[in-house]
Order: structure tokens, then C-alpha cells, then sequence
């Protein structure tokens, strides 16, 4: 079945807000709304067995995940900065915290940041963040860990605790 | 600092905002083009092994790397032209004079390189260009894998004062290949790294001329299992800053705040 109808409504009611989600993993809005166009470009050639799914939005978050990790991707359309080089990364206004908070994630290895952006910002317990990335919760636990150590190292913070007793 | 997840929020809801929306129809005509790619690469390499050709990877003769088989090791200085192609692109930083080889080396099969170039200046960038690091890594069949270029190394490696070194990390070959770099002082002959119980190893220093502050450089570490290895385990890493007499300027664990 070609995408459709219910294929534009499902797009024009996740796009923004999943280019929002990958805005923190790849901390450039260019780069996000591409990863998450491609995402959707896979989707809408299996879009007559998605559209099955319970939340296919995770499909397309996956996808655009992955594809943000994919560094030959990346490295090939934008020339993507190693580490934090290059021009600053082009984030939309938000307050000096904030952009001090994304500067830091920009320095984080990308497999930490997808375990933030599930677990903090979409509040998907460890196990569920295990699932979406297909690696172990161990895994997740340590890359958690790890990130909250160099966030907090970097913004000069103490550690950042866990809001919840059930996650890592 | 407010909790992390209202900064998360906040920066995706910002981006949300922002976000420009090609439309499902880009999306869609987007995929089919993709899929037509595949099945065109799927014919070719169907013709391709039907008629027992050799096919010449185009990356290899851009880059001086063999057809097929193993990568052969770069030389020590590249000319531009050696890696010409990786420059086609519009966007790309373009060189001016050779490709200084600061690091490589082999992973699994994987052979990757690190060079620092000097770009052709371009307004409204510092006359005499900005100075860029490039990575490029190759697959066992020696076909290119990828390459990162990031520019501006003047800028973002400058030292605090009172600092006498930054450390950044990156992962830029998955799994593969850690990267520390950061600006460090001129007074330094030698950084030393020691990753938990593996063998110790040295920084590269460089210097990027009279008008930085400071000198930059870079190590990079392959650990044996991969990097999830150290990602999964709290791994000791400390980074030691000498001077020429051998007497320790300052030592840290690896932390971007450095030492001093």
C-alpha cells in the first residue's frame, strides 16, 4: 500500500517534534531535521506495515537514532566537526544554561547522548531505553553514568541524580 | 543548574519550533529515490559478480589506497591531491599545502588516519585561514569508511587562564577509536595518558603558530576489546603534563575542566 493520507497525518504530526528529540542528540538543527526526513523517507516505503505498529513514531525515532549515530552518514553530507570544532553548531535561541547544557552534550560521545535524550528527556525507563537501542540495560546504566559524570564535570555541577528510583 | 530535563526540554522544544518541515511528500519521493539507489547498486553488483570483474573502488584511487585488499599506511606527508576527493565537496574546508599526519593506526582490520591542514582563508575567517583536523578511516577492504572535518582549532583550544590543560573526548570511529585533544601549555614537552591498567601512551603536541596561545594535541587510544569496554566498566583515566626536564607541570583525571 503507498503512503497516503494516514502516512501526511502521521508525518505532520511527529516531525517537529521528533527534529526537537534528535536536536539533542546531534546538537545542530540542520542535521536533525535530515536525519529525521531520512527517517521518515524509510518509514513511508513501509508504511503499510507500520502503520500496524502501536506508536510507529518509535520506528521513525530509531531510524533517525541510528542515523544521527552513523557517523559515514554524517561525516558525508555535512562534514560534520569532530569533537567540538567548527563553526558553532546551529541550535535554535534558548537561555545561556541551556546552551551551555547543549554545548556540553555536543562533547559527550553520540551513544551517550541517545541514552539522555530516551531517558531524561522522554523519560523511558532503563529497560525501555535497552529495547529502543537494542543493547543491554547494563549498557545503558553505565552510559548514563557516564554521561551524568561529564556533564556534571563540565558545567562544574555536582553529579546529576536520578528523578526516579526505578531508573539507572 | 535547573534539572537537566528542563534544559533537555527545553532545547527540543526550541528545536521544535524551529524545525523547517519539507513535507510527507518530500519524505516519500525522498524514499523512493533511495530505494531506486539500492536497487540500482544491487544490479551492478549483480553484474559485477556474474562477470567476474574487478571492480576499482573510486575512493581508492582519490585517496592513493589500493583497489580492494589491504589499506596501504599513508605516507607521512600527503599532498592535497592525495585526498582530493574527500575536498570535492561545495562545503568542505579546502587545504592549503600538505596534510600534516599526526596520528594513525588499525583496529580490527580498520585503518585510520588523523590529519591537521590549514584552510584557505575565506571571509570573514582570520587571514591566514583557520587551522582543521581531519579523520579519515578505511574498512579492511580498504575501501574509504568515513572522515570528519572540523575547523577553528585556534578558537576552541584556547586555555583558560590558570589552565595548563583541557581534555575532550571523542568517539568518533564506533566502538573503535577514542580521541583526547585539547589545548595545553607551551611549557609542556610531553603528555602522558594512562587508561586503567593498559599501557600508557603519549599525546602528539602542536603547535599552531606565534599568534596561539597556546600549543594543542592529541592522542589517540584503540583499547583492545573496544572503547564499550571502557564504557562499561569505570575505567581510571588520568592525563600528566611534563615540561622538557621531565618534572610533572600538572596531572588530572581525564575531565574537560583540566588542570593547572
Amino acid at each position: 500500500m503507498p503512503a497516503g493520507d494516514d502516512f501526511e497525518a502521521f508525518y505532520q504530526g511527529g516531525f517537529r517534534r521528533l527534529v526537537g528529540q534528535l536536536l539533542v542528540v546531534t546538537g545542530d538543527l540542520a542535521e536533525a531535521e535530515d536525519v529525521v526526513q531520512e527517517a521518515f523517507a524509510r518509514a513511508a516505503g513501509r508504511w503499510a506495515s507500520l502503520r500496524a505498529y502501536d506508536v510507529p513514531e518509535a520506528w521513525v525515532r530509531r531510524v533517525a537514532l541510528n542515523l544521527a549515530a552513523n557517523g559515514r552518514r554524517r561525516r558525508r553530507k555535512r562534514l560534520a566537526a569532530l569533537l567540538r570544532l567548527g563553526p558553532p553548531p546551529l541550535v535554535p535561541a534558548v537561555s545561556a544554561d541551556t546552551a551551555a547544557v547543549a554545548e556540553a552534550l555536543g562533547r559527550l560521545p553520540v551513544a551517550q547522548r541517545q541514552v539522555i535524550v530516551l531517558h531524561h528527556l522522554l523519560d523511558l525507563p532503563v529497560d525501555q531505553v535497552a529495547v529502543e537501542l537494542r543493547v543491554p540495560v547494563g549498557t545503558v546504566k553505565s552510559r548514563l553514568a557516564r554521561a551524568r559524570r561529564t556533564l556534571a564535570n563540565q558545567l562544574g555541577e555536582p553529579p546529576l541524580q536520578e528523578a526516579k528510583p526505578n531508573h539507572a | 543548574m535547573r534539572e537537566l530535563r528542563e534544559h533537555l526540554v527545553e532545547l527540543a522544544e526550541a528545536g521544535e519550533r524551529a524545525a523547517r518541515v519539507p513535507g510527507a511528500q518530500a519524505a516519500i519521493g525522498r524514499g523512493r529515490r533511495r530505494r531506486r539507489r539500492l536497487a540500482a547498486a544491487a544490479a551492478v553488483l549483480l553484474v559485477a559478480l556474474g562477470g567476474g570483474v574487478a571492480a576499482v573502488d573510486r575512493w581508492s584511487r582519490g585517496t592513493g589506497m589500493p583497489p580492494g585488499g589491504r589499506p596501504r599506511p599513508p605516507a607521512t606527508t600527503l599532498q592535497p591531491i592525495d585526498l582530493a576527493r574527500l575536498f570535492d565537496d561545495p562545503e568542505s574546508p579546502k587545504p592549503v599545502g600538505p596534510l600534516r599526519l599526526l596520528a594513525e593506526g588499525t583496529f580490527k582490520g580498520r585503518h585510520w588516519a588523523f590529519y591537521l591542514f590549514r584552510e584557505r582563508p575565506a571571509p570573514p575567517d582570520p587571514p591566514g585561514g583557520r587551522w582543521c583536523e581531519m579523520l579519515v578511516d578505511w574498512a579492511p577492504d580498504g575501501t574509504l569508511a568515513g572522515w570528519h572535518v572540523g575547523c577553528g582549532l585556534e578558537h576552541h583550544q584556547q586555555l583558560r587562564a590558570g589552565r595548563m590543560l583541557t581534555v575532550s573526548l571523542d568517539e568518533p570511529v564506533e566502538n573503535q577509536v577514542f580521541v583526547y585533544h585539547g589545548g595545553v601549555t607551551r611549557r609542556a614537552a610531553r603528555i602522558r595518558f594512562q587508561i586503567g591498567d593498559q599501557p600508557p601512551f603519549e599525546a602528539r603536541i602542536v603547535d599552531l603558530g606565534a599568534q596561539f596561545p597556546n600549543n594543542w594535541y592529541i592522542a589517540v587510544f584503540s583499547p583492545e576489546g573496544g572503547t564499550r569496554t571502557m564504557l562499561d566498566r569505570s575505567v581510571r583515566q588520568t592525563a600528566t603534563v611534563l615540561d622538557a626536564a621531565g618534572q610533572t607541570i600538572c596531572t588530572t583525571t581525564v575531565d574537560p575542566g583540566g588542570c593547572g
